[in-house]
């Protein structure tokens, strides 16, 4: 966050002129609703101070009358102390070196196609987008895609226009029957006698 | 008496339209459809959920083959009629009267199509419904057949051979439980729920009833017809099509079915749930991939309807009461997205999804609306999608966990096909041709805004369309529960 911090507000203009000169307070009803949350902010720790300090925790007051008497662990007093005073001086140490680091070295981060190594996984968000396409959305669109081809198109509606092409292809043969033309009249009763000979030559 | 009032008022303003001019029959259509949503709206005060058969009429048709003129409301009937006829002003509406050619035949057409629908929905007997069925048939062939797309010969031909097929097996079965009806035959409703049958019986007349309905609804594999006749038909031809034909074949299973034989359901059911759930799965999946916008919205209406016939299938209360409002909640939703695949074609001569983008840009309204129509098909909570679906899943789950899950599937690919769509029509680069999108007219915004509300209305408060089937839904499941 400090990172963010010193590189946005502090060190050198990485902007051009025309930027510098558009730049302004914004406006106010952007920073009235910044100062009451920075205010909330600041005043909203103290609703829930740690056992050491000996004041009463106030937001598990406010819930008691819901949550009921539960029992809490209390850790002891040197631990408590130990951690406030490991994570404040965590803070002061990650300030005082992320300010060396941005503000006097004037140290500006590398853009986010040529980092290298593990910053490149963070910077890709863990992958996890890729990860889901791959997974998910292009097996499914390929799924659909092939379902739509061969299953829905490629079976489905060949079973089913196969009827009315079978039926078709039915009636072209049946229609040979009635054409009304003699010769295939007499052609179709030669064919029939010779199949009645031979049918009495073999029973 | 009602009854035959909702039944003719379309019937006899159909037969006038000839009479009107070509310049205001549009606007008679219009006219006799609000008439007799009117109507409705009267009758649905008149209604009490826990009589059946009200507004009966009776009369003898055909005495000495014991068919009778027999129609009547109950639950069910009721909000499926007030569907259709909610629908059909709308459709209407929709029209543009200046770009219609022979706009006598089409409103005529169209209103008559109501009367045959409006039959269907209220028949009690046997024969009345199956001449209601096949009278549905003729004027949406008609309407295919004359203001459809290049190869409407082709297409309306195989729908029509395909619907028919099944519905001479449908032909076939109901003869038959006629033939079983003591002493003087009757094709009386009544009648047909009380036969005995026996379990082979109740088999084939299972899966000759199931064919007939599936080819109807679509349930794969006998969904074919339908992405290319949906496609080539003319918006109007494809909003009665998906949005009130098909529920014919959904209510069929549950009015004629169900309770005529319910052990056929219990031994051959589960089959047919299987084939209903690998239809939601694979024309969602298919869906992913078109790239036609009206035949992707033919291919999820596929998934949405699968869902609606598994519940059915399911025989359970939730299963069944989902169905039933999912059955409303789909009307709505897929009329209005075919009313925007029009407004979009229209404008932009085109449907592919490739050449379209970017027309939010400009059109602020239309965006809205659209993506508030598209999150009541993806079953967004509190829109009505998400009632029966929630419903249909939750029938479903306690019938096989397995199936609910897979069955499930619909809610995430519908999310992706549907989104992607919108993505690739309405955003990205600001559209080149974005001036030929012209504002929307008021036809338009009278449709898609009446849709939105009742997405929004009926997905926040449903508890009176669902009240007003439970009665009747009850009386259904009673029965299948006594017979087996």
């Amino acid at each position: 966050m400090f990172r963010l911090y010193w590189l946005t507000f502090h060190g050198e203009f990485r902007g051009d002129a025309h930027q510098k000169a558009h730049l302004h307070e914004s406006p106010v009803n952007m920073t009235i609703p910044l100062m009451v949350l920075a205010v909330l902010s600041a005043v909203g720790g103290f609703l829930g101070m740690p056992e050491v300090f000996g004041q009463p925790h106030v937001f598990s007051n406010f819930l008691k009358p819901i949550l009921g008497h539960t029992h809490t662990e209390h850790a002891s007093e040197s631990f408590e102390w130990m951690l406030m005073g490991v994570s404040v001086v965590a803070l002061l140490l990650i300030i005082f070196l992320t300010r060396s680091r941005y503000v006097s070295k004037g140290m500006v981060p590398v853009s986010d196609d040529k980092v290298q190594g593990f910053a490149r996984v963070l910077a890709n968000k863990y992958y996890v987008d890729e990860l889901y396409a791959a997974i998910f959305t292009r097996p499914l669109d390929a799924l659909s895609r092939f379902t739509y081809k061969y299953i829905e198109r490629g079976s489905i509606d060949k079973v089913v226009n196969g009827f009315g092409h079978g039926l078709n292809g039915l009636s072209g043969l049946l229609r040979y029957i009635q054409t009304g033309n003699i010769g295939s009249y007499v052609f179709s009763m030669v064919i029939g006698i010779i199949l009645l000979l031979a049918l009495t030559l073999i029973f | 008496m009602l009854t035959l009032l909702l039944l003719l008022i379309p019937l006899i303003a159909a037969l006038i339209c000839p009479l009107v001019g070509n310049a205001k029959v549009r606007q008679w259509a219009i006219f006799a459809s609000l008439l007799q949503l009117a109507a409705t709206i009267y009758a649905l005060t008149l209604f009490k959920s826990d009589d059946a058969n009200q507004f009966l009429i009776d009369q003898w048709w055909v005495k000495s083959l014991g068919i009778s003129f027999k129609a009547g409301f109950d639950g069910i009937s009721m909000l499926l009629v007030l569907l259709t006829n909610v629908l059909i002003p709308l459709i209407l509406i929709s029209t543009h009267s200046r770009e219609q050619s022979y706009p006598k035949a089409f409103f005529g057409l169209i209103l008559f199509m109501q009367f045959a629908l409006v039959g269907v929905f209220t028949a009690l007997d046997g024969f009345l419904f199956y001449v209601f069925w096949e009278l549905a048939l003729l004027p949406i062939y008609f309407i295919c057949m004359m203001w459809g797309g290049v190869n409407r010969t082709r297409i309306t031909l195989k729908f029509f051979i395909y619907t028919l097929t099944g519905s001479l097996l449908m032909l076939v079965a109901l003869i038959y439980l006629y033939l079983q009806t003591p002493g003087l035959h009757t094709f009386d409703i009544d009648a047909l729920y009380n036969l005995n049958l026996s379990a082979e019986t109740q088999d084939w007349i299972f899966w000759a009833l199931f064919f007939a309905f599936a080819i109807k609804i679509p349930v794969f594999p006998f969904h074919t017809w339908q992405p290319d006749t949906y496609t080539d038909a003319p918006t109007q031809g494809t909003m009665l099509l998906s949005g009130i034909m098909l529920k014919m074949g959904l209510f069929g299973m549950i009015r004629w079915m169900l309770p005529i034989v319910p052990a056929g359901i219990a031994a051959c059911g589960e089959t047919a749930l299987i084939l209903c759930v690998i239809s939601i799965v694979y024309a969602s999946c298919l869906a992913l991939v078109q790239k036609d916008f009206k035949r992707l919205i033919a291919y999820s209406s596929i998934a949405h309807v699968g869902l609606i016939a598994a519940g059915i299938l399911t025989l359970n209360v939730q299963g069944i009461s989902g169905a039933m409002i999912q059955m409303l909640s789909h009307g709505v939703n897929v009329v209005a997205m075919f009313a925007i695949v029009d407004i979009i074609q229209r404008r932009m001569k085109t449907r592919e999804l490739d050449e379209l983008g970017g027309l939010a840009h400009n059109t602020p309204t239309f965006t809205i609306l659209f993506l508030v129509i598209l999150l009541g098909s993806v079953a967004l909570p509190l829109t009505n999608g998400f009632v029966g679906e929630f419903l249909l899943l939750s029938g479903v789950y306690q019938f096989s966990p397995w199936m609910a899950a897979f069955a499930g599937l619909t809610v995430i690919l519908g999310a992706v096909y549907m989104l992607r769509a919108y993505q690739k029509i309405m955003l990205g680069e600001p559209n080149v041709r974005f001036a030929e999108f012209t504002g929307l007219h008021l036809n338009e915004k009278i449709v898609l805004v009446t849709a939105v509300a009742i997405i929004l209305f009926t997905g926040i408060y449903p508890k009176p369309l669902l009240q007003l089937a439970q009665p009747a839904l009850d009386e259904i499941l009673g029965h299948v529960k006594d017979i087996y």
